[in-house]
């Protein structure tokens, strides 16, 4: 009798509980507002090279909470248009349900709304909107939010609309999904994390494009081909606001092919990119991103383990000798430098011993490089202190210290103090010359945030050449300054392009091809004419060719010279220079052309070939 | 999705199905009103793990943003059956077609490709199908038909036209009913195809004999004139055997032909296969083909070949040979099955290349071959020059810049002549792609003069764009040796999309770089004036770098990982070499060269694959929040790219001469 009252008890407060929400969850649906459209503010001539594009950005928050069972949340849309001028036809948009999915029965993803369908006309070149939504989900969906989706979709004028597949895709005009999880800390703590947003804009080019295949080839071509500029004004999120020109631009086109490939594009990743896209995008790959080393041995197994039992295991991670094993070795000393106390100095303390197998030393330092804190850095100064370590070690621990972020007065004084030793006895000559190097890419590469490091290495490094007239040690002081890659010292390497030594000049060359300004690309250009020393040209070509477009004048040069010059290295340089340039520019491509019908060289002439 | 289907979706469809149809019998569609009036199948035949084509119409009473309509296959019911023989029915659900945009009273169409999964096969062995179509219950429509989970279920059988269900549609071969007998065949296998091939140059030069003379003759081989060619194999479809790997029974092979305005495709039996040097084994010589072991469908496979003109195919091409007044040739990769393999693979979808009599293989009837042209070049004769030489090079690129490659340049130019000896050595190794860095860039060179100034040693090393170590000196005669190495990392990120997330992937490289150095320089003149000298270069500059990577993603509802294991290059290329002079007087000096310069190379193996999984919340009791827990679960695992693996390890240059030079 109890357990009926329990369960009808159970049952009534239920279907009570059910009815108060249904009542509660309709009562609290609420339609958007509209914001007055804005203008855009773009500069008068700027150029329209698409059709039609959109940008969307979505920002979502928790507003309130109700304890059991409702969590409000409110949204804002913000829409960026563009259509081409020419476009005549007024253009109707429309975003479609914003949605979210909830993973129901942890197998089905289930779609629910959160608002309804907007539409508007786009009658300007430009077209701003933003949008506010509000409404409430419940708590247990909002445990389990999965993604919350936002399609906007382009309406196109009634003549050009047929039911056909091909025709619905192009009407996609963006589709923007942004991550969210809504996950419970506890009972009365319901989180909202916004995660990586995800952007796309397709653009559509109806009137030219007859077949799938078109359709879906200039979606990608036009996106690729987009100037930075206009990227930057159209996606307008934080994170791909970042300083580097490019890297919105390659971001957005990233994410591009993630969000096809996630909707059943694949077809358009397949298309050829187009000449400009491709160039575009090796220019972009050429250039490292690099990043924070990520270890991930995991640190409980770490923190309570002794040093002996630390190295036995990287030991013989090193000796199995499979780049897994490598890793692994590598994750567990970086790891152990970070997290373990005195970390640092049992691993040169290892090294000073010889317990640590000479073989693997020196992925010993590469683990303090990338462990990069205080202690470690303390650790790489101790040895290059330090004669009892030998002097590649000591080489070894300055290599390290160059790369490690935010580097340490005290530890880059260091090497100023060795560097300073620079041509004074013969036995520091190694160690010396290392320290001013190291010194030169520290400085560069931390020229922003600590400039202070760099202008130290300029003074040190100039007026030491200044009065330095040894050309070894001339030539030396010079590669320093090239690892700065700071083109304020161009007109003082210039100079020594006039030096009597072939030795320094090459040094010169060599320093300005690390700065590759268009001022050094005429300067190089000018001593490729003058020059009569075969390995100073060599220099010459070799920093030219780091230009990746190089002007109309240096290509002239080369195409004029190449079939004269009687050296195969130097035909070697030029032709590589002309190559990288034969699919966009006619003389480079010509001058190959007429080169390949008189090289006697079958390297140049297979040289040749993998540019035509 | 077996256990979608099978423990939820499945019943769900065969008691709403049932359900729906005895409670309504009128013809008319349910929740939205959307009648399903055209529907069409292709092929009729299904295969187990390949592709089936439906084009689906569909018209609603209502303006709807989007519609989600399911379709799968539903065993054919007898004639007359019982209610309890249709319950039991076989079903299999094929995927969800969405229409976006539909429009009031206007009837859209949709095709869509799925692929059939093996649920198919195990639920319907032997039987006929029909398909079904149901309206997916978690269309937004109203709230009020969502909460009523009012499903609208069309099947395609004759039992059911009876109930006027689907009267309203008619097939794509114009029958009304839109009655289909389908069959489930077993998967047939593999589908191949070979979908990229690149050279790394379109000229193949016509060695001379005297650079032959410059190696060994059991080297000579590999002075025959070659080609060096990337190639992309993807596979799709899933072997029979389900490991998904493939045992020997595939083969690579490349042949060429001439092309000319009046002969521009080649024709059946023109072709003459190019010899491979490529993996693993160099020692084994020279295949006509290459076996392909291991594949996993679905994601590119690089190879990276080495092939050479060899036997009648270089005669062809020499002079008076049949193809002498050639010059612009096509180049043709094909991936083939071994005959006694056949049943392994699809034949609908691959085309096994017809056998020719004489030489290889003759028409491509598939996508099995690309094609591509190149030229061969018969270098000029250099000009005559009072000098002595010793150069060779050796350069390959591995991989595919759209995800990962390794371009490596080893070579040294060693010269002889009035102003001395001079000797100049390169390593060059970059990586380009996801992680984008000159790995290593060793520069060396010396010169011993016969005017004595200006002699020098030149060394430097460089990686990631930064000098690590440098050496001058500039003076008539030394002798310096250092061994050197450091270890180096750079890492790099890319988004890459599986199930419905994106993941970060940090691909690093990290490894060891450094040389070997011995080298000595001496100039001297004697009492009469005249100079003699040498320069005795011993270097070997190394790399040995391996591919790692770790993965995350942004999103609390899954968590990433990655496996990877690369060699990304583990290279060699020790030179050691004496070159010397002696003026006998001012027309004429002795010189003296000694070199032997090889190459031992391992590039670019290996694979990465991610996975991902989501976030499960399990609840003993669901109105007891505090005892749920949440796990996850793998969903999606894919290797996203993997590299064939190279090895090269051979002597390029080993000569000794003296000569005596005349100004």
């Amino acid at each position: 009798m109890q357990q009926r009252k329990t369960i009808l008890f159970i049952t009534i407060t239920l279907t009570i509980l059910v009815l108060v929400s249904v009542i509660v969850y309709k009562n609290t649906q609420t339609s958007f507002p509209f914001d007055p459209q804005e203008t855009c503010s773009f500069k008068s001539g700027d150029k329209l090279d698409y059709d039609i594009s959109a940008n969307m950005d979505l920002d979502l928050a928790i507003l309130s909470q109700n304890k059991n069972t409702q969590t409000l949340i409110e949204g804002s849309l913000h829409l960026l248009a563009l259509k081409s001028k020419n476009q005549s036809t007024t253009i109707k948009a429309q975003f479609s349900d914003l949605e979210y999915i909830i993973n129901e029965k942890h197998d089905r993803l289930r779609a629910k709304n959160l608002s309804q369908p907007l539409f508007f006309d786009i009658t300007n070149d430009c077209h701003v909107s933003h949008f506010r939504f509000s409404k409430n989900i419940t708590k247990t969906d909002a445990l389990i939010v999965k993604n919350i989706i936002q399609e906007m979709q382009l309406n196109l004028p009634d003549d050009q609309k047929t039911n056909s597949w091909e025709t619905r895709q192009t009407n996609t005009m963006g589709t923007y999904t942004a991550h969210y999880a809504i996950e419970a800390a506890d009972d009365t703590n319901v989180t909202l994390q916004k995660n990586k947003q995800k952007y796309t804009a397709i653009n559509t080019q109806m009137p030219n494009a007859q077949t799938t295949s078109d359709i879906k080839s200039s979606h990608f071509e036009i996106t690729l081909s987009r100037q930075t500029p206009w990227i930057e004004s159209m996606i307008g999120t934080e994170e791909l606001l970042v300083q580097n020109n490019n890297e919105p631009f390659m971001k957005a086109i990233t994410h591009f092919k993630i969000t096809l490939t996630n909707y059943g594009f694949q077809d358009v990743l397949n298309q050829p990119l187009s000449e400009d896209a491709h160039t575009t995008l090796e220019e972009f790959e050429k250039q490292p991103q690099k990043k924070d080393y990520q270890a991930v041995y995991p640190i409980d197994n770490i923190q309570n383990r002794d040093w002996d039992s630390i190295l036995s295991e990287f030991s013989a991670s090193m000796n199995a000798d499979t780049p897994a094993d490598k890793r692994k070795a590598l994750d567990l000393m970086v790891q152990y430098v970070n997290h373990v106390k005195g970390g640092a100095q049992s691993l040169i303390q290892a090294i000073k011993e010889g317990s640590l197998e000479k073989a693997h030393q020196s992925r010993a330092f590469l683990a303090l490089e990338l462990a990069g804190n205080n202690e470690a850095q303390t650790a790489l100064s101790q040895v290059i202190d330090n004669e009892q370590f030998d002097n590649m070690n000591r080489m070894r621990a300055m290599i390290a210290l160059q790369d490690v972020p935010s580097p340490k007065p005290e530890a880059v004084q260091t090497l100023f103090d060795q560097a300073n030793l620079f041509g004074s006895t013969e036995n520091n000559q190694d160690i010396a010359s290392t320290a001013l190097l190291t010194l030169g890419t520290l400085a560069g590469k931390n020229k922003n945030t600590q400039p202070e490091y760099l202008s130290q290495v300029k003074n040190t490094v100039l007026k030491s050449l200044e009065t330095e007239t040894n050309p070894d040690n001339k030539a030396l002081y010079l590669t320093a300054l090239g690892n700065t890659k700071d083109p304020d010292l161009s007109t003082t390497v210039s100079s020594y392009l006039d030096d009597a030594s072939d030795m320094v000049r090459s040094a010169a060359a060599k320093t300005l091809g690390s700065m590759p300004t268009p001022e050094n690309e005429i300067t190089l250009n000018t001593q490729l004419t003058t020059e009569t020393s075969s390995d100073v040209k060599l220099w010459t070509l070799k920093s030219l060719n780091k230009y990746e477009n190089p002007s109309q004048d240096t290509l002239s040069t080369i195409a004029r010279t190449v079939h004269n010059e009687p050296n195969k290295i130097l035909r070697k340089e030029m032709i590589k220079i002309l190559g990288k340039q034969a699919k966009k520019n006619q003389d480079a491509r010509d001058a190959l052309v007429d080169l390949q019908k008189t090289e006697s060289n079958n390297q140049n002439l297979e040289l040749i070939g993998s540019y035509l | 999705m077996k256990t979608i289907y099978t423990y939820i979706l499945l019943p769900f469809i065969v008691f709403t199905l049932f359900t729906s149809c005895a409670t309504t019998g009128t013809g008319d569609t349910l929740a939205g009103d959307i009648t399903v009036t055209g529907l069409g199948i292709t092929p009729l035949t299904l295969q187990v793990n390949h592709k089936v084509t439906v084009t689906l119409t569909v018209t609603s009473t209502d303006a709807l943003s989007y519609l989600d309509v399911i379709v799968g296959l539903l065993e054919a019911p007898p004639e007359n059956a019982t209610d309890e023989e249709l319950a039991a029915l076989d079903s299999c659900g094929l995927g969800t077609i969405r229409f976006n945009n539909l429009i009031a009273e206007k009837a859209t169409t949709l095709t869509k490709e799925f692929i059939v999964h093996s649920d198919c096969q195990d639920v319907g062995d032997g039987l006929t199908f029909n398909v079904f179509t149901q309206i997916d219950p978690y269309n937004e429509i109203t709230e009020a038909q969502e909460d009523a989970e009012e499903n609208n279920v069309t099947a395609f059988a004759t039992y059911f036209l009876t109930n006027a269900k689907n009267q309203a549609c008619t097939s794509t071969a114009g029958e009304t009913g839109c009655v289909f007998s389908v069959t489930v065949d077993e998967n047939p296998g593999l589908d191949l195809s070979f979908t990229d091939l690149i050279i790394q140059s379109s000229n193949i030069v016509l060695y001379d004999d005297t650079d032959h003379e410059d190696v060994p003759i059991e080297e000579d081989e590999y002075n025959s004139p070659h080609i060096r060619a990337n190639a992309a194999v993807k596979m799709s479809g899933v072997a029979i055997t389900g490991d998904n790997a493939l045992t020997g029974d595939t083969e690579i092979r490349f042949d060429i032909c001439p092309k000319s305005g009046a002969n521009p495709t080649c024709s059946y039996g023109d072709w003459r296969p190019m010899t491979i040097h490529s993996v693993k084994d160099a020692a084994s010589g020279h295949d006509r083909v290459e076996e392909v072991t291991s594949m996993t469908p679905g994601h590119n496979h690089y190879y990276t070949f080495d092939l050479y003109m060899e036997g009648d195919t270089l005669e062809a091409v020499q002079e008076n040979g049949t193809w002498d007044d050639h010059s612009i040739f096509s180049l043709r990769g094909c991936i083939n099955i071994a005959r006694d393999a056949e049943a392994e693979f699809s034949l609908d979808a691959f085309t096994p290349l017809t056998e020719a009599t004489g030489y290889g293989y003759g028409e491509d009837n598939d996508n099995n071959c690309q094609y591509i042209e190149f030229s061969v070049i018969d270098p000029r004769p250099e000009g005559n020059s009072p000098s002595l030489t010793y150069d060779t090079q050796y350069s390959n690129t591995w991989g595919s810049k759209s995800t990962m490659a390794v371009y490596a340049d080893f070579g040294t130019d060693n010269t002889l002549d009035f102003t001395g000896a001079f000797t100049h050595t390169w390593a060059d190794v970059e990586l380009k792609g996801w992680i984008g860095a000159t790995l290593l860039d060793v520069y060396a060179e010396a010169k011993a003069n016969t005017s004595i100034e200006d002699s020098f040693v030149s060394f430097s090393i460089s990686a990631l764009d930064y000098t690590l170590y440098n050496y001058y000196k500039e003076v008539p005669s030394f002798d310096w040796e250092k061994d050197w190495d450091v270890d180096k990392s750079v890492c790099a990120t890319f988004s890459y999309g599986i199930w419905i997330v994106s993941v970060d992937v940090e691909a690093c490289a990290s490894g060891t770089l450094g040389f070997e150095a011995d080298f000595a320089i001496h100039a001297a003149l004697d009492d009469d004036g005249n100079a003699s000298g040498s320069a005795g270069p011993t270097l070997t500059p190394y790399l040995d770098f391996d591919g790692s990577a770790t993965a995350s993603v942004n999103a609390l509802i899954a968590e990433a990982g990655v496996k990877a294991d690369i060699t990304i290059l583990d290279a060699r290329a020790p030179l050691s070499g004496t070159f010397s002079f002696e003026e006998t007087d001012s027309t004429h000096i002795d010189v003296t060269g000694d070199i032997d310069f090889s190459t031992e190379i391992t590039a670019l193996n290996g694979y990465i694959e991610v996975y991902v999984k989501d976030k499960h919340v399990h609840c003993k009791h669901w109105y007891e929040p505090w005892s749920c827990h949440t796990y996850w679960h793998t969903v999606e695992e894919k290797k996203i790219v993997s590299w064939h693996g190279y090895s090269y390890d051979h002597t390029l240059l080993n000569r000794s001469s003296t000569e005596t030079l005349e100004l």
